[in-house]
């Protein structure tokens, strides 16, 4: 791996579990520099295991150590990928456009099979879904992205889109917007061989504990990733931008009687505009959760737009209500006219921590290539417990602060939780608070009681 | 001089029982102790700095008088000034409301969103807030945890996932 520089950020041999022991508190960067500018981060392929312990164990310190590993792990994860997956050393992030280390990882679809039928095995091509329609297997190829969601939770028509069945995203096209959410080998493999991928293999589960990441042993484990994407369909303007890292994708929307939505595959070029990465650690069991967005996704709250364009959200009045759900009825095969399409701001702004950690990554992918597209994505925040449970298995080793008192509290993606921004508890959006209520599916058991879930709504899909 | 947040944290500890560390965690994202001490500072309260400042400054001159904090908070709840503006403080930690000193059944408001899920009452049942629960889908079905888990006292019981 090549290095734009000596980062002590990347040191990987000193870690700190907040709430435990302090560990020797190391400089940010030398002291021995002469020059006030900062050193830049390395860009490395490798995923970090835990936070790099660099300031003094307070709560700011802490977060930018979690805001690093956020960057560090978006690195990791969009690093050009070989055909089986593995990040390709021979490439450097950001030389060209290319598909991503998770994109090759498992789909929820593929895990969660008809008749809870076991998924094939990791490194398997992705095919198409069994139940399909000809002309839409006609135009996949093995392997490829298939968008079947558009929400970030399934069957957007008949049910939840975004969390707490709020609605669509649709953007400043009139295209509705479309989800993904993959899982790591670590995690798949765990599902796997618990049986979790079927309603009666979670039946006879009795608990629920991903692995954790861990520098230890040496040479260390990865633990259980998930990442949750949000695409924009481009218009050609936009496909020649440059501004995106863009995918080829078949775009599928599931047929609806009511209201009545017709199904149809289409093959088209989608740009990332959100990315949740969930990173479960050892210092972190209630996982970290680290989300980025296109910089040129929304204005935030009170601030003048000052882009020419937004991806979700016009500058022409009048204008939508910020932040409501489009009006029903929601047809995803449609180009929605602009009175229909969304108008979302941020409700929570970049904190200056994160602007400043942005500015750092951004300048040393900028040193890759001047038109990286990753120039044009940014770290919001990292959510993460200041009060973590003591083992990986989190129902057992945090008995009554299940969650771990996160920071910060709130945490929103305006892709992925456009509607529920905000500060008020148990109704803005909060990762670790939302998901602590996740859970089996909710019929499997005998009893009809379904058990935690080690924050994921993944296993609520077992057929 | 006004009243610092280790002084307050310190009175509280005291006045609720409750170790420091638990009502002013050293990561403390929520900042609760904050948000009561402002509260105690505003016009709302009806408490003015002078008797808020004789409040503490009694207590830090009874512990080193009566030489342990717990006598020390008897002290100021004994006395006919001090002692309403205690018991308004005792309340807002377990309540997550402010108390009108002058007429102790009268809540002037509840600090915050926050304070009302933050209350320390909800800790002393071993259950969660009304709306808001921090455990997992059918923990009804188990016992809660031990008291021992949910509480740090002041005296040095060593809580386990207490924050």
């Amino acid at each position: 791996m090549s290095l734009l520089t000596s980062c002590p950020e990347r040191d990987s041999t000193t870690k700190a579990t907040p709430g435990g022991p302090t560990p020797t508190p190391q400089p940010a960067v030398s002291t021995a520099s002469v020059s006030p500018r900062p050193l830049l981060p390395v860009l490395s392929s490798d995923i970090p295991f835990d936070i790099t312990f660099s300031g003094d164990g307070s709560l700011e310190g802490l977060q930018h150590d979690f805001d690093v590993l956020s960057w560090n792990t978006f690195i990791a994860l969009n690093w050009p990928a070989k055909p089986n997956g593995q990040p390709d050393p021979s490439i450097q992030i950001g030389t060209k456009d290319a598909p991503t280390v998770w994109q090759s990882w498992k789909e929820a679809y593929e895990i969660f099979l008809p008749g809870g039928a076991p998924p094939s095995p990791w490194g398997t091509l992705r095919t198409a879904p069994e139940n399909w329609p000809p002309a839409c297997k006609a135009l996949f190829k093995d392997g490829m992205t298939l968008l079947n969601q558009v929400g970030k939770t399934p069957n957007v028509l008949n049910d939840s889109t975004q969390p707490f069945k709020t609605g669509p995203l649709i953007d400043q096209n009139g295209r509705y917007a479309r989800f993904e959410i993959v899982v790591n080998e670590p995690m798949f493999d765990s599902i796997v061989a618990n049986k979790l991928y079927s309603k009666k293999g979670q039946a006879t589960a009795s608990s629920v504990v991903f692995p954790c990441s861990s520098a230890s042993p040496s040479p260390g484990n990865v633990g259980a990733i998930m990442v949750k994407a949000s695409w924009k369909i481009l218009s050609d303007e936009e496909k020649k931008s440059g501004r995106f890292h863009t995918t080829e994708a078949i775009v599928y929307t599931p047929p609806s009687s009511s209201p009545p939505v017709a199904e149809k595959c289409e093959l088209l070029t989608v740009g990332l505009v959100g990315l949740h990465m969930v990173h479960k650690t050892a210092g972190a069991p209630q996982w970290v959760w680290s989300t980025f967005e296109h910089v040129d996704n929304c204005p935030t709250e009170g601030e003048t737009p000052s882009k020419p364009r937004y991806n979700f959200f016009s500058k022409a009045s009048p204008a939508p209500s910020p932040n409501e759900p489009p009006p029903r009825p929601w047809d995803p095969n449609k180009t929605e006219p602009s009175e229909r399409r969304v108008q979302i701001v941020r409700k929570i702004p970049i904190e200056p921590a994160q602007k400043a950690l942005n500015d750092l990554f951004q300048a040393a992918l900028g040193k890759v290539n001047p038109k990286s597209v990753w120039l044009n994505y940014e770290l919001v925040s990292t959510q993460w417990p200041t009060n973590p449970a003591a083992t990986c298995d989190v129902e057992t080793s945090a008995p009554v602060d299940r969650i771990g008192t996160p920071a910060p509290q709130f945490l929103g993606n305006s892709t992925l939780e456009s509607y529920i921004q905000g500060k008020v508890p148990n109704v803005s959006s909060s990762c670790m608070e939302c998901h602590a209520n996740a859970t089996t599916y909710t019929s499997a058991r005998p009893s009809n009681i379904p058990i935690f879930s080690d924050f994921t709504y993944l296993l609520e899909r077992a057929q | 001089m006004p009243v610092s947040l280790d002084q307050f944290v310190s009175l509280s500890s005291a006045l609720t029982g409750v170790n420091a560390a638990q009502l002013k965690p050293a990561l403390d994202p929520i900042g609760i102790a904050n948000q009561y001490l402002a509260m105690i500072n505003s016009q709302a309260s009806k408490v003015s700095s002078t008797t808020f400042s004789a409040l503490v400054s009694t207590f830090e001159a009874q512990v080193g008088t009566l030489g342990s904090p717990n006598k020390a908070a008897a002290f100021v709840l004994d006395d006919p000034t001090l002692g309403p503006v205690a018991r308004s403080i005792i309340k807002m930690w377990l309540m997550g409301t402010w108390y009108d000193p002058a007429n102790p059944g009268t809540a002037i408001q509840v600090v915050s969103s926050q304070a009302y899920k933050e209350s320390l009452v909800w800790k002393v049942m071993q259950s969660h807030p009304m709306g808001y629960s921090m455990w997992s889908f059918g923990y009804w079905a188990q016992p809660p945890p031990a008291f021992e888990q949910f509480i740090q006292t002041s005296s040095g019981n060593s809580a386990n996932g207490a924050n």
